[in-house]
């Protein structure tokens, strides 16, 4: 379900990256799920662009209790992000969906937690969301943030930051990694980018002031098993680990030109059988036990297929991260392109995601069970 | 007249009440589990009795502690003894059974022969909790046990401005056997009225008259400025250096009795944990720790030899008839309180023995401690209050 919200404020955040600030415009906002987001979540925005209608993810990027924004990068050659910087204006409407996501942290006051952030580039925006609303609202808990950059002058939030260190002096700490800091500015806190070196020196410095300790990924491509398998390396369960791939993804229907669905295979949860073409396919569907059939173009993931036949399943972050569209594979063979959910284990058992399988057999036979 | 009467003689007397503190106060509360310098790096353990519950609590490579019910799934043996270092797991000597750091079973010697269809994920080690907090490592065991801060969120703005992180155990910890009941020992620590008569050649560097005290939740708190006289040359007349990072005006002593048994004397030079260990109904172990102002044993030995004149006029044994190896001839408040805590101990057995009246004021804490302790023990006790 979408809702009609109006731009109410534009701030830039860095030469290309702009925050939105939206109001509902419908007559009972508080009916509607869009004021119950948590800290972490994302919504769908929609909206018209040379008479075309085309939809993008973005993150929360403001503070539980804080007016609801949206914060923007541009990317290279991205109709969405460069629309939105450059043209949409205050008093414009755009559509935005109900927010989705399992990449999410609720503060609760009760307890006394530390809360490891790891974000690159616009990775930042739903962990600010989530930093703000916990350093707000978990008044025992400690906040540590490592952020990568490139340069001084693309650190999305800087100034928001530096301004939560200075109210909340001994529950946040703030680490800046640039790969190029540049001559006039002060040194960061690490020059390069942030690898698994990096990520154990960060935890040795900061070492957590409250052992009920969870940890945050954000960031593109490569930094998230980058960070998962450092983390892993200094004895760091997974069910503490929650990721996401940074900010939004795009909509399945439009696949890929606003950010690249990850291509390279190095990493280590890649569950790729090289050989096999993908193929187009008849889907069938068990789905919490009403049984949908649809139809899969050569390519498209099977959660792609799903949306753009009305099928409601279960999906969350769309890269292959959160496993919120996992589902049990009865008949034929797909291909995942990434897999950061799912252990080997459940893979070999049958288990699969959707947002990230394409057919290699012209037929397949999922089920989502509870 | 009151009475300190809220529990029964009995509750001190009687091996049955000791049972039910053991399991429904000491086996569900917040437990003391020592300095965080016990263990400071990767690997390290460390096992502690809290109740009936043996838990261990180990770093990982991420600093992060966790904390574990210190048997194995196999037959219960202990997996760690008192204190060590661990690699990445954690073996059972029985039969080697191994666990990794999140007390994942990971595994079992001849699992295939001698165990068929074992599902070593139903087999992992307990779970408990550890927190940090004030400089010391506590441990529950309920894996979700509320927060630390949930359980001291109360007290802790009567607690005093110390940063025990910030100040050094120069010393072996002192560790007295006392033959009286864990409560009687509490109930000496929070007792205002004795200051000034048992302690009056040993604690008389603090203003008693002063002293502001009572109870948030289960919790003691206690603070009382320093003597006038002591106070006036305090930078002369410390026994040891002062503590640095006080906040202007803020000088005095703060003598917290957090429940169940773990007192803090947090003073101008040191910082300290008195942590009561109850081992049967009549005999209590106390182990107390202390921290001082990092500084060299030439300071230490300035600030002694300096404030010497000031000490000798002032501190004196109880009575002077006796000589330093009696209690009360000690001069040692420490001595002169199981001196008096393993007498009342002893009467409580005399079957001529009957409650005394309670000092108002000065005697208040012993009632409301009581009342903690019975507000814990109510749905357990009423078969021993009945037979009386």
């Amino acid at each position: 379900m979408f809702h009609l919200m109006q731009v109410v404020s534009k701030q830039k955040e860095t030469d290309e990256a702009v925050t939105i600030g939206l109001k509902l415009l419908q007559e009972k906002p508080s009916k509607s799920s869009l004021l119950q987001w948590l800290p972490g979540q994302h919504v769908r925005v929609r909206l018209n662009i040379h008479n075309e209608r085309v939809q993008r993810s973005y993150s929360i990027s403001s503070a539980k209790g804080a007016p609801f924004c949206i914060t923007v990068k541009r990317q290279k050659g991205g109709l969405v992000s460069e629309y939105i910087n450059k043209t949409l204006d205050i008093g414009d409407t755009i559509e935005v969906s109900e927010p989705a996501g399992a990449f999410t942290l609720t503060p609760d006051k009760q307890k006394r937690r530390s809360h490891y952030f790891f974000a690159a580039g616009s990775g930042i925006t739903p962990c600010f969301s989530m930093l703000a609303s916990v350093l707000a609202e978990e008044p025992y808990s400690y906040v540590y943030l490592l952020y990568g950059n490139k340069h001084p002058d693309g650190i999305i939030f800087n100034n928001r930051l530096r301004a939560l260190q200075e109210k909340y002096p001994h529950k946040l700490v703030v680490c800046h990694s640039l790969t190029s800091p540049g001559w006039f500015s002060s040194s960061p806190w690490h020059t390069g980018r942030i690898d698994a070196n990096v990520v154990h020196k960060f935890i040795q410095a900061h070492p957590p002031s409250a052992h009920d300790a969870y940890y945050y990924i954000c960031g593109p491509e490569q930094f998230i098993p980058n960070v998962k398998t450092a983390l892993n390396d200094i004895d760091v369960p997974n069910n503490r680990i929650l990721m996401e791939r940074f900010g939004a993804t795009s909509s399945p229907s439009r696949s890929n030109t606003e950010q690249a669905i990850p291509t390279d295979n190095t990493h280590a949860f890649k569950n790729h059988d090289e050989n096999g073409q993908e193929v187009a396919a008849t889907l069938d569907v068990d789905l919490y036990g009403v049984q949908y059939q649809v139809e899969v173009q050569a390519g498209e993931t099977l959660l792609g297929a799903m949306q753009r036949n009305n099928v409601a399943a279960p999906f969350s972050c769309e890269g292959g991260v959160c496993g919120a569209c996992k589902c049990h594979k009865n008949r034929g063979e797909v291909r995942m392109h990434n897999n950061l959910a799912l252990e080997q284990e459940k893979v070999n058992t049958g288990w699969v995601l959707a947002c990230q399988s394409r057919a290699l057999t012209p037929h397949i036979r999922i089920q989502y069970k509870d | 007249m009151k009475k300190n009467d809220i529990l029964p003689v009995e509750a001190y007397t009687n091996q049955e009440w000791f049972d039910i503190e053991m399991e429904h106060i000491f086996s569900k509360t917040w437990a003391f589990a020592g300095l965080i310098e016990d263990i400071k790096a990767p690997g390290q353990f460390k096992s502690v009795q809290a109740g009936l519950n043996n838990i261990i609590v180990v770093m990982g490579r991420d600093h992060r502690l966790r904390a574990f019910h210190n048997m194995c799934r196999h037959k219960g043996t202990q997996l760690l003894r008192a204190e060590g270092q661990v690699k990445k797991a954690i073996t059972c000597p029985y039969h080697d059974w191994t666990y990794n750091l999140e007390g994942e079973l990971i595994s079992v010697p001849k699992m295939a022969t001698e165990f068929a269809n074992l599902d070593k994920q139903c087999l992992g080690l307990k779970k408990a909790s550890v927190d940090v907090w004030r400089g010391m490592i506590w441990v529950h065991p309920n894996e979700n046990a509320p927060a630390i801060t949930q359980w001291f969120g109360e007290v802790e703005p009567h607690l005093g401005p110390h940063q025990p992180e910030q100040l050094i155990e120069a010393s072996e910890p002192e560790i007295e056997m006392i033959q009286a009941n864990w409560k009687i020992v509490v109930e000496n620590y929070i007792d205002h009225y004795h200051l000034s008569h048992l302690h009056s050649g040993t604690l008389n560097m603090y203003d008693h008259a002063k002293a502001e005290f009572g109870f948030v939740g289960p919790h003691f708190a206690f603070w009382e400025p320093l003597d006038e006289e002591y106070a006036a040359n305090l930078e002369q007349n410390a026994d040891m250096p002062l503590i640095d990072h006080f906040p202007e005006g803020e000088v005095g002593v703060y003598v917290p009795m957090l429940f169940p048994g773990i007192g803090l004397g947090e003073g101008e030079s040191a910082w300290t944990v008195f942590h009561v260990i109850p081992l049967s109904v009549n005999r209590t172990k106390v182990v107390v720790r202390s921290k001082v102002m990092p500084a060299s044993d030439w300071q230490f030995m300035k600030t002694s030899m300096r404030s010497n004149k000031f000490w000798e006029k002032r501190l004196g044994p109880k009575y002077l008839t006796e000589d330093e190896s009696h209690p009360l001839g000690s001069a040692n408040f420490m001595q002169e309180d199981i001196y008096v805590c393993e007498q009342q101990q002893k009467s409580y057995s005399s079957p001529y023995f009957e409650l005394g009246p309670s000092a108002e004021h000065g005697e208040s804490p012993v009632r409301d401690h009581q009342a903690v302790v019975m507000a814990y023990l109510q749905p357990y006790c009423q078969h021993l209050l009945k037979r009386g």
